[in-house]
């Protein structure tokens, strides 16, 4: 049988970077990311490696579920290795050769260079998603679109559609795992045949399925009327998030060391 | 000749932050013709219990048997099949047409074009809508009570050996409800019938047995007959006896002598206006 349909992966808990202010955390990827993509060397790499290491130990998430978006990527890791490391009649030394076909040891090591920042990279995207809720993400997405409005930008209708999809991602999840076992239920197989026999195999759960998903789309939209929505526009919210001392310190500090090592090394 | 669950143990999430045991060493049995009633409250495991019942879902310890035969997948296309209606099963209609979606199952279980309408023709007879009228329609044209019928006879139309339905009547209005319990009055007929509710009344005057599910562990598994004597078993499950046995419960605690519960309204009348009159 069939795992349930995985959605999101935050991960519960009350360490430190969960505590920590969605905004100063997004603040803290974007800074973590600058300094992935100005280091110019291992010894960057090796700097960024060990900011992500304490932050996972930090997180109390366990390496493994961080490291489950790495496997996500890995075909994305093996075509960048290949695709630096392989050469089409190499003239200069090669580990080793078949045929016209030759892997560079300098290919290689650029190709290790790339792969390296990818995984860093989802490493320290993974654990923003893994310590914030997506509603927490969602909220924090509206408070810095916020400044939009000036330009007429409908910050709050675009955190409102954001807020009300991640509400129904996992509920639309749940259900099209409900489908699915009811559609097994009934002798359905998907996975057996090739890709357009399998592609074909998903048509019985994908009707109901966004058939049950208009439909609901069409009572909430009246049942959000019905309670008065108007619009984005001046709503307050029931629960603001706040940047404390420690959050704004955190966000300076960080800020200041992953650019400070991006520019150095 | 059963559907056998032996120390089954289930797990949602095993091994994470979330985990949540549904069942803890089951041991129960649903034999051919026989109409049993599963009860328990919210997350007591009746669902999860249906699900494994199905091949749908692998027991963390434990094991189940079909006929003696262990289960190891999915029950919808072995021999005797056992068929599972899904909690809101309309849910899951998507063909063009009625005919087509009840067709869908015995399509997968390999019979041909032919055999397969045939089949849908008669389960839609069962349920009370004629293959004629309903047929060509698009199931999304269907009432709430037609389309739950509609899924039901997608699964006889797989002649499953042991009918599993999940709150079959959930959602209905009065006249829907009264058509699933005629539908499973009739499986019986043909088919080892499971029936998960929260709603005992409804279907406790047919069941010849009752499995009182009280988180993950069986609380009672008897004769309908003899828990209707013993109403208290109910509250040990965590579940408010039918109100027909609340009433005669009340009539005893008043000081009336019933000399035994009634699930039939007027036989259960019968008994309190004999004990009224016997206490005069």
């Amino acid at each position: 049988m069939k795992a349930p349909v995985p959605f999101g992966q935050y991960y519960p808990g009350d360490s430190p970077v969960h505590r920590l202010e969605p905004r100063a955390k997004m603040g803290l990827v974007a800074a973590y990311m600058v300094m992935l993509f100005t280091v110019d060397g291992f010894a960057g790499l090796a700097a960024a490696s060990a900011v992500a290491a304490a932050a996972v130990a930090l997180s109390l998430v366990p390496p493994r579920l961080v490291m489950r978006g790495v496997r996500a990527v890995s075909v994305i890791l093996v075509f960048t290795l290949l695709a630096h490391g392989l050469r089409w009649n190499p003239a200069t030394v090669t580990l080793f050769r078949i045929g016209p076909v030759g892997l560079d040891p300098q290919g290689v090591m650029t190709g290790l260079f790339f792969a390296a920042r990818i995984v860093l990279l989802v490493v320290g995207t993974s654990l923003l998603t893994l310590t914030t809720s997506p509603v927490r993400l969602a909220d924090a997405l509206e408070r810095l679109m916020r400044p939009l409005e000036i330009v007429r930008f409908p910050a709050g209708e675009v955190a409102m559609m954001l807020t009300v999809a991640l509400r129904f991602i996992p509920t639309t999840a749940e259900e099209a795992e409900k489908i699915m076992v009811a559609q097994v239920a009934r002798g359905a197989r998907f996975d057996k045949g090739g890709p357009l026999k399998r592609a074909r195999a998903y048509v019985p759960v994908l009707v109901p399925l966004f058939v049950n998903l208009f439909r609901r789309a069409d009572e909430l939209a009246t049942a959000m009327e019905a309670r008065c929505y108007r619009g984005g526009t001046g709503r307050t919210r029931y629960t603001e998030s706040r940047m404390t001392l420690t959050d704004q310190a955190a966000l300076l500090i960080g800020v200041f060391v992953m650019i400070g090592v991006g520019m150095v090394l | 000749m059963s559907l056998r669950l032996t120390a089954v143990e289930y797990t949602y999430a095993a091994g994470t932050a979330f985990a949540s045991r549904a069942l803890a060493g089951v041991d129960v049995a649903f034999g051919p013709r026989e109409v049993v009633l599963v009860l328990g409250a919210t997350g007591s495991g009746k669902s999860t219990l249906l699900r494994m019942a199905a091949g749908l879902l692998t027991p963390g310890s434990g094991s189940v048997t079909l006929d003696g035969r262990p289960v190891d997948g999915p029950l919808a296309v072995v021999e005797p099949g056992v068929g599972l209606v899904f909690q809101s099963p309309e849910m899951q209609l998507f063909a063009e047409t009625v005919e087509a979606d009840v067709a869908f199952g015995p399509r997968n279980q390999g019979l041909s074009d032919d055999d397969a309408h045939r089949r849908a023709a008669r389960a839609l007879a069962a349920v009370g809508l004629a293959a004629e009228g309903f047929g060509p329609r698009s199931p999304f044209s269907l009432s709430g009570g037609e389309a739950r019928r509609a899924a039901i006879a997608g699964i006889l139309a797989m002649d499953p050996g042991y009918l599993l339905l999940d709150e079959p009547t959930a959602g209905l209005d009065p006249a829907g409800r009264r058509s699933v319990r005629d539908i499973v009055e009739a499986s019986r007929e043909t088919a080892g019938v499971v029936v998960v509710t929260h709603d005992a009344e409804e279907f406790l005057g047919m069941a010849d047995r009752v499995v009182l599910l009280a988180g993950g562990h069986v609380a009672y598994d008897g004769s309908a007959g003899e828990l209707v004597q013993h109403p208290e078993r109910f509250a040990e499950a965590g579940l408010k006896p039918p109100e027909i046995l609340r009433a005669q419960m009340l009539a005893r605690e008043a000081g009336l002598a019933l000399p035994r519960f009634a699930m039939d309204p007027l036989d259960a009348a019968a008994l309190i206006a004999q004990a009224r009159e016997a206490a005069r």
